[in-house]
C-alpha cells in the first residue's frame, strides 16, 4: 500500500521522537502528543481548503525532503551584525553554538529555547504555544510537534532597545532537499519598545522551511519588526506568524517576500485588550514560475483598536500572487478602526493576481474599509516621464520604485533597508 | 526653430489634424486658441510624441532636424517640453528625484557636465522661486496630492529646470483663479529669452494679458483656420468663434 504524506510525516515522528524531545522539559514534550494528534486529524491542507486555494501545501510536502535531526555541516554565512544592539545566526533551524545565549546588561536576552528554558522558564512556557494555533493550522501543529530548536527573544518590562535585534536564518544544504522546522518566539513585556530584524535566506540547497512565529507584546510596548525572505528558486518557505497584544501597545510589521519556488505567509494578529494598534505592510516581487500566497487574519475581539495593512504586489514571469485579508470584529469589538488595502500591478503576460479583502463585522460601532487593485504599469505615467526626458526603461523603472516605496518606506531597521532596496531593485531592473 | 508642414494625424483611425502648418522662431510667444475639440491637445501631444496618435502625412522640423522620427525622451532632451493639460501623479517618487533624472539627462545631450548634489539642490531652490512653489511640494511625490493650481505651477517649474528650446503650454491656464494665473503667467514671461520659443494652448484670452503673444492662431476642426496678433484674441474673446468659421466655410 502506498504510504500518504502525512503517515509519511507521522512515522518520521515517531520514530526520531527521542531526538526531536531532547533536552526539552516533560512540560513541552507531553503537548507534543496533542499538536501531532491535531495534525493527523487535519491532515496536510490541498487546495481545496480554505485559505489554501494557492497554495499546493500537500504536492509540497510530497517531494523527497530530507529531515535532519542534527544540525548538519553547512557554507559559511555572512553574518552582517553592524547596527545591530545584538544578533543571533541559524542554521537550517538550528541556533548556532556561539549563540546559545546571550543577556544584556540591560536584561535583554536572546538565544535559544533551551538556554531560556534554563535560565527563565516560566516565562518560556507562559509564552511558548500559547499563540500558535496548532488546534486548527495543520502546518503550526507540525511544527509545533517536530520543533527541536527556536530563537528566544526576550525584552524585560519597560527596556527600551535603540538598536534592532538581529535574527539570521539561514538555510544551505550544498545540493540536497532538506525540510526544516524553524521557530522563534518574541516575549517583549511591558512597556518595551524594541525593533527586531528577521531574515530568511537560503544559501544554497532546496528547502522546505515550515516555519512559526510567535510574537508577544505587552502593554504599552511598542515592538516593529522587520522580516525578509529571500529563497532560492527551488525552496518553499511557509511563514506562520503569531501575535498576541495587550493594552495600549503598538505592533508593526514590515514584511518582504522575494524569491523561492513557493511562498505563503499566514498572519494571525490578536487584540487581547483594548487601545491598541497593529501596521502591518508587506510587498511581494515575483518574475518567474513563483506563488506568492500571502494570507492575514486580524482578529479585533476587543473595543477601541486599530489596524491597518497595506500588501502590495508586483507579479512578472508567469508567477501567481495572492492576498488573502480577513479582519474580523466580534460584536463587542466597538470603535474598532480597520484598513485593509491590497495592491498588485501586474507585470507579466501571463502573471495571475487573487486579490481577496475580507471584512466579516459584527460591531455596529466601528471604522472598516477595504480595497484591493490590479493594474498594469500607466501607459500615461510612462509617457509623462518620457516627455521629461526619460527613458522609457528608467521610466518604468522609476514607476515601479515609486509602487514599492510606499512600502519599504516603512521598514525602520536601516542596513536591513538597504539590503531590502538592492535586492528587490536588481528585480525591478530586470523587468 | 520650428517648422510644422502640412501635419496630418490621426487616433484610432479617426482623423483629427488634417493639414497644420505653422512656423516658430527664436524669440517668439504663439497662442493657439479654439473651441474644444478643435485638435490644440492632439497637435500639442504630436509635437511632443505621444506614441496613441498616428501621423498620416506631414512633416515636423525642429531645429533643423526631422522631430517625427525620434523618440519621446529624444524629443525632449533635444529641448522640447510640453506642459501637460492634466499633468500625471506618480506616487513614491519625488519630485527631487524625477527632476535629477530628467535634467541629468538634458545635460547630457547638451553636453554639459552633471550637476553635482548641491548644484542641483540650488538649481531646484531658485527655480520653484519664479512660480513661487514651496519647497515642502518638493519633497512630496510627483503631482500626488497636489491641488489643480500645483499641478499647473509645477509643470512651470519643471520648464524652469529644464530651460527648453520650444515649450508647448498645454491649458495650463485652465482651472487657476486669478491670482494662480498670475503666478503661472509671470513664471512663463520670466522664463522667456530670445532664444528660446513658446506656444501657449488657451481657451481664454485672460491668460494673454499676462503673456503676451507675437501671433494668435485659431485652430479649428483640425486646422489653423485663421493667424492675427493679439488683438484676434480679444476679439474672440468679445465674439466668439462664429465668425471667423463662418468665415471659412
Ligand atoms: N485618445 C483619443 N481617442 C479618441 N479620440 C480622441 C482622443 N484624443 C482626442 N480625441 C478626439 O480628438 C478631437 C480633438 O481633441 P483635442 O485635441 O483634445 O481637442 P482640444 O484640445 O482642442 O480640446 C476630439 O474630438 C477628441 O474627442
Ligand atoms: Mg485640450
Amino acid at each position: 500500500m502506498i504510504k500518504s504524506t502525512e503517515d509519511r510525516l507521522l512515522e518520521l515522528y515517531f520514530a526520531n521522537l527521542d531526538i526531536i524531545g531532547e533536552g526539552f522539559p516533560v512540560g513541552i514534550n507531553s503537548k507534543r502528543r496533542d499538536y501531532i494528534e491535531s495534525f493527523n486529524l487535519l491532515g496536510l491542507p490541498s487546495r481545496k481548503n480554505e485559505g489554501y486555494r494557492r497554495t499546493p501545501v500537500k504536492c509540497l510536502f510530497e517531494k523527497e525532503w530530507e529531515n535532519y535531526f542534527i544540525p548538519i555541516q553547512t557554507s559559511n554565512t555572512t553574518h552582517n551584525t553592524e547596527s545591530c544592539s545584538s544578533s543571533i545566526k541559524v542554521n537550517n533551524g538550528f541556533i548556532e553554538d556561539e549563540y546559545k545565549w546571550l543577556l544584556m546588561d540591560n536584561g535583554v536576552a536572546i538565544g535559544s529555547i533551551k538556554s531560556a528554558l534554563e535560565h527563565m522558564p516560566d516565562v518560556v512556557l507562559e509564552h511558548l504555544n500559547s499563540m500558535a494555533k496548532s488546534d486548527t493550522e495543520p502546518l503550526t501543529a507540525l511544527n509545533s510537534a517536530f520543533m527541536q530548536d527556536c530563537v528566544f527573544v526576550f525584552i524585560p518590562r519597560e527596556v527600551n532597545v535603540e538598536q534592532p535585534i538581529c535574527v539570521e536564518y539561514n538555510y544551505s544544504a550544498k545540493d540536497q532537499q532538506v525540510m526544516s522546522f524553524a521557530r522563534m518566539l518574541v516575549v517583549a513585556e511591558d512597556g518595551a519598545d524594541a525593533k527586531i530584524s528577521i531574515t530568511h535566506k537560503n544559501i544554497d540547497g532546496s528547502f522546505m522551511v515550515n516555519f512559526v512565529k510567535e510574537v508577544y507584546v505587552g502593554e504599552r510596548t511598542t515592538i516593529e519588526i522587520t522580516e525578509f525572505s529571500d529563497m532560492g528558486e527551488n525552496s518553499v518557505l511557509l511563514n506562520n506568524s503569531y501575535s498576541a497584544q495587550m493594552k495600549q501597545s503598538k505592533l508593526s510589521g514590515v514584511n518582504i517576500w522575494l524569491g523561492g519556488s513557493v511562498t505563503r505567509f499566514n498572519g494571525v494578529g490578536s487584540f487581547n485588550s483594548t487601545d491598541s494598534e497593529n501596521r502591518f505592510y508587506g510587498l511581494y516581487v515575483s518574475e518567474k514560475e513563483q506563488i506568492f500566497d500571502i494570507n492575514t487574519y486580524m482578529n479585533h475581539t476587543v473595543s477601541d483598536c486599530r489596524s491597518f495593512q497595506q500588501v502590495k504586489g508586483i507579479a512578472g514571469g508567469d508567477s501567481i500572487g495572492a492576498f488573502t485579508g480577513r479582519v474580523y470584529v466580534a460584536t463587542d469589538a466597538q470603535r474598532s478602526d480597520a484598513v485593509q488595502q491590497s495592491k498588485n500591478l501586474l507585470m507579466g503576460d501571463d502573471a495571475r493576481v487573487y486579490a481577496e479583502p475580507q471584512l466579516e463585522i459584527y460591531a455596529d460601532d466601528v471604522k472598516c474599509s477595504h480595497g484591493a487593485t490590479v493594474g498594469q504599469v500607466s501607459d500615461d505615467s510612462i509617457y509623462y516621464m518620457r516627455q521629461r526626458g526619460l527613458s522609457e526603461a528608467n521610466a518604468r523603472k522609476l514607476l515601479m520604485h515609486g509602487y514599492i516605496n510606499d512600502i519599504i518606506m516603512h521598514c525602520s531597521i536601516e542596513h536591513l533597508c538597504d539590503e531590502i532596496i538592492s535586492s528587490v531593485d536588481s528585480i525591478v531592473d530586470r523587468f | 526653430m520650428l517648422e510644422i508642414k502640412n501635419l496630418h494625424a490621426s487616433v484610432s483611425g479617426k482623423k483629427i489634424l488634417k493639414g497644420i502648418n505653422l512656423s516658430v522662431n527664436a524669440g517668439e510667444i504663439h497662442a493657439i486658441m479654439g473651441p474644444n475639440g478643435a485638435g490644440k491637445s492632439t497637435l500639442a501631444s504630436v509635437l511632443a510624441g505621444n506614441p496613441k496618435f498616428d501621423i498620416t502625412e506631414g512633416e515636423v522640423i525642429f531645429e533643423g532636424k526631422n522631430l517625427l522620427e525620434a523618440s519621446v525622451e529624444d524629443r525632449a532632451r533635444a529641448g522640447l517640453f510640453l506642459g501637460f493639460q492634466y499633468p500625471v501623479e506618480i506616487p513614491g517618487v519625488s519630485m527631487a528625484n524625477f527632476m535629477k533624472l530628467a535634467v541629468a539627462e538634458r545635460r547630457k545631450y547638451q553636453g554639459l557636465d552633471p550637476l553635482t548634489s548641491s548644484e542641483f539642490l540650488k538649481l531646484m531652490r531658485d527655480k520653484s522661486k519664479v512660480v513661487e512653489l514651496g519647497g515642502k511640494l518638493m519633497g512630496r511625490a510627483v503631482n500626488e496630492g497636489f491641488s489643480g493650481g500645483e499641478k499647473k505651477r509645477n509643470e512651470i517649474f519643471q520648464m524652469a529646470m529644464l530651460d527648453p528650446k520650444l515649450a508647448i503650454l498645454d491649458e495650463t491656464d485652465s482651472g487657476l483663479d486669478i491670482d494662480a494665473l498670475r503666478v503661472v503667467a509671470t513664471g512663463v514671461t520670466k522664463l522667456h529669452r530670445d532664444d528660446n520659443a513658446t506656444i501657449v494652448i488657451t481657451h481664454y484670452q485672460r491668460l494673454l494679458d499676462y503673456i503676451v503673444p507675437d501671433f494668435v492662431h485659431v485652430l479649428y476642426n483640425g486646422q489653423i483656420i485663421y493667424t492675427g496678433t493679439k488683438e484676434l484674441a480679444l476679439k474672440l474673446e468679445a465674439e466668439g468663434y462664429d465668425w471667423l468659421i463662418n468665415k471659412t466655410e
